[in-house]
């Protein structure tokens, strides 16, 4: 279609629509490369974070292991926690995390403070195995049958 | 881990849904490599994860080597058969029609999707829907071995384990080569299909104007950050939209006029669009329970649309029947996933029978508000307003018979959609639309877009 084609009289509105759309595309370009800028200078300042890293280096325990249960006393509602448990459930597949189960063989204490976590380890009855920087437990329920 | 490697069963794919592509529609006269690019690395890909989705069924989990030779073996036999019929026929086509104008909104294309890689380099794991539900049954998929179908088990309901699995089968197709679950694969699928969305997006507008112009609604999309955001957020709301499109433009091909005079059309190369369109829709069912019911819609208005429409009588039962076949064949995997493994919705609660969670007026009222609210929301910088403003200055063009598929499917399955949000009451719906309605609306845009440019430019249409 020639250019000269879109500015006669029966294209007038499309043409006006086109204006539109080109200027829009403008601030789109502006405002993507704003957005670029600003990743990269957050990215520069604190590289990206996936909190599943917590819950890495227990593969070798776990090797066998197709269900396990996931103690925590943090409201999986609330974002933050919700984010930890879904990441901590793609780090550690295949096996599944049966969120509050403390019948299972090995349990992954994940509280809000070490002392909850210790003291709930006490109080079920449970053998802590491993511990990391993140005061993530890993503990074996002695009364579960392997599964 | 080699680049390269990680891009073979891309290339593989893309190889087998362009062939088929190619066979299929080789009674069409105007060769459009474009759109048969297009559509193949979705049709592919597609492919590919039924290959997958049989292989773990049959097999009993992930067998690396039998894929990999499925895909070799179906290549071969895909690409020799193009060979032999071109042997038979040989024609020349010439170059394409205004090939530097072709050329130039394809560089300006390609250039458009630079920023999309460099904005998914800063989010290398996606959204955390992506890491809950799709890329954590990828790696699941991958590394369970015999024990995959504890994928379902209904521990893992926040993974939504009713979803089909044609992302997650995808994905670890991605991996087969390096035969590790590497991030780098997700984000790639993401791009892949965000490519091959605006890519089809654009060859269709091409196709229906044959103006340069249409360039820019493929690159208002590509330019917006947050249709950027949400296309490499590895979420399967970019998949669903690229089968949306796919259908819906193949669909849309069948609905033109046939000019018997002048012979430009033959049944055979409708009766190909329409097998397409059956096996798009049918894919989009297997990425997305609402692929399912846009299906379904689909279907039911392009029926509607066939049996009203001025071809024969004759031509009308082959396209209903090559359509139930094609939609039939390409549901079979869904079938089977569903009567076979998904442990059904574990998180729907029918308001309309609840009476611990009944349906609400406020639910209602929160739906109706948050509708305005994001389609004027910032992070679209106005885009649907100017959609909005393109929908009054085409008003005519845009019920024209072809394409008038396009706004009734969106309405309708907008309308389905959130009539689902509001029956079902499992979820607050605050916090439901507020992670939804603009996956819903983002998987939607494409089709708008192709809808009002078409319009507004359709009467330079071929």
């Amino acid at each position: 279609m020639s250019i000269k084609n879109q500015f006669t009289s029966p294209h007038i509105y499309r043409t006006l629509f086109l204006a539109i759309a080109i200027l829009l595309l403008a601030f789109n370009l502006q405002t993507l490369f704003n957005k670029l800028q600003d990743m990269r200078k957050v990215r520069q300042k604190i590289p990206f974070l996936f909190m599943g890293y917590k819950f890495s280096g227990l593969k070798d325990i776990l090797a066998d292991t197709q269900i396990m249960g996931y103690y925590t006393d943090k409201d999986l509602d609330a974002k933050g926690p919700a984010l930890q448990f879904a990441q901590a459930q793609y780090i550690l597949a295949p096996v599944i995390l049966d969120l509050n189960n403390i019948d299972h063989e090995f349990i992954l204490f994940d509280c809000s403070r070490p002392e909850i976590a210790q003291d709930k380890i006490k109080e079920f009855g449970m053998i802590p195995l491993r511990k990391n920087q993140f005061d993530i437990i890993l503990a074996k329920n002695p009364r579960a049958q392997q599964e | 881990m080699n680049i390269l490697s990680i891009l073979i069963p891309y290339a593989l794919s893309w190889i087998i849904g362009y062939s088929l592509v190619t066979i299929l529609l080789e009674k069409e006269t105007k060769l459009d490599h474009a759109v048969r690019l297009f559509i193949g690395g979705g049709l592919g890909a597609g492919i590919s994860a039924v290959i997958l989705f049989i292989n773990f069924w049959l097999l009993d989990g992930w067998h690396r080597s039998s894929v990999i030779l499925s895909h070799v073996i179906l290549m071969a036999f895909a690409v020799g058969l193009i060979l032999l019929r071109r042997k038979n026929r040989l024609q020349d086509h010439g170059l394409p029609e205004q090939l530097w104008q072709r050329a130039i909104i394809y560089s300006i294309f390609a250039i458009a999707f630079l920023p999309l890689w460099s904005q998914s380099r800063y989010y290398p794991l996606g959204g955390w829907d992506a890491w809950q539900v799709w890329n954590f049954k990828a790696r699941f998929l991958f590394l369970a071995g015999s024990n995959w179908e504890n994928i379902f088990l209904p521990a893992l309901w926040r993974s939504s384990p009713h979803y089909p699995l044609l992302l997650p089968l995808f994905n670890v197709w991605g991996w087969s080569i390096v035969n590790h679950p590497t991030p780098l694969v997700p984000q790639l699928t993401s791009l892949f299909f965000t490519f091959l969305t605006c890519g089809l997006l654009l060859a269709v507008l091409w196709r229906n104007t044959r103006t340069p112009w249409v360039i820019v609604g493929p690159a208002l999309l590509l330019s917006l950050p947050f249709y950027g955001l949400q296309a490499i957020s590895q979420y399967s709301d970019i998949v669903l939209s690229f089968y949306f499109m796919a259908g819906l433009f193949c669909v849309c091909e069948t609905l033109r006029p046939i000019k018997a005079s002048k012979k430009n059309r033959f049944p055979g190369e409708i009766l190909s669009y329409t097998a397409l369109g059956g096996l798009f829709l049918s894919l989009a069912g297997f990425t997305k329970p609402e692929g399912l019911v846009a299906a379904g819609i689909i279907a039911l208005f392009t029926g509607i649309l066939w049996l009203t429409s001025s071809h024969s009588q004759a031509l009308k039962i082959r396209l209903f029947l090559t359509f139930a076949a094609a939609l039939g064949i390409g549901t079979i995997p869904l079938f089977i996933f569903h009567f076979f493994y998904s442990p059904g919705n574990l998180t729907f609660i029918n308001g309309l029978i609840s009476k611990t969670n009944p349906v609400s007026l406020y639910r209602l009222k929160m739906i109706l508000a948050f509708i305005l609210t994001e389609l004027k929301s910032s992070k679209w910088n106005g885009l649907w307003i100017l959609l909005g403003i393109g929908m009054i200055v085409g008003w005519r063009k845009c019920w024209r018979r072809e394409i008038v598929i396009l706004p009734l499917f969106t309405a309708i399955y907008l309308i389905t959609v959130l009539f689902y949000c509001w029956i079902n009451t499992y979820f607050p719906i605050g916090w439901w639309l507020q992670v939804s309605l603009s996956r819903i609306l983002f998987s939607l845009m494409p089709v708008v877009v192709y809808w009002i440019f078409s319009s507004l430019w359709w009467e330079k249409s071929k």
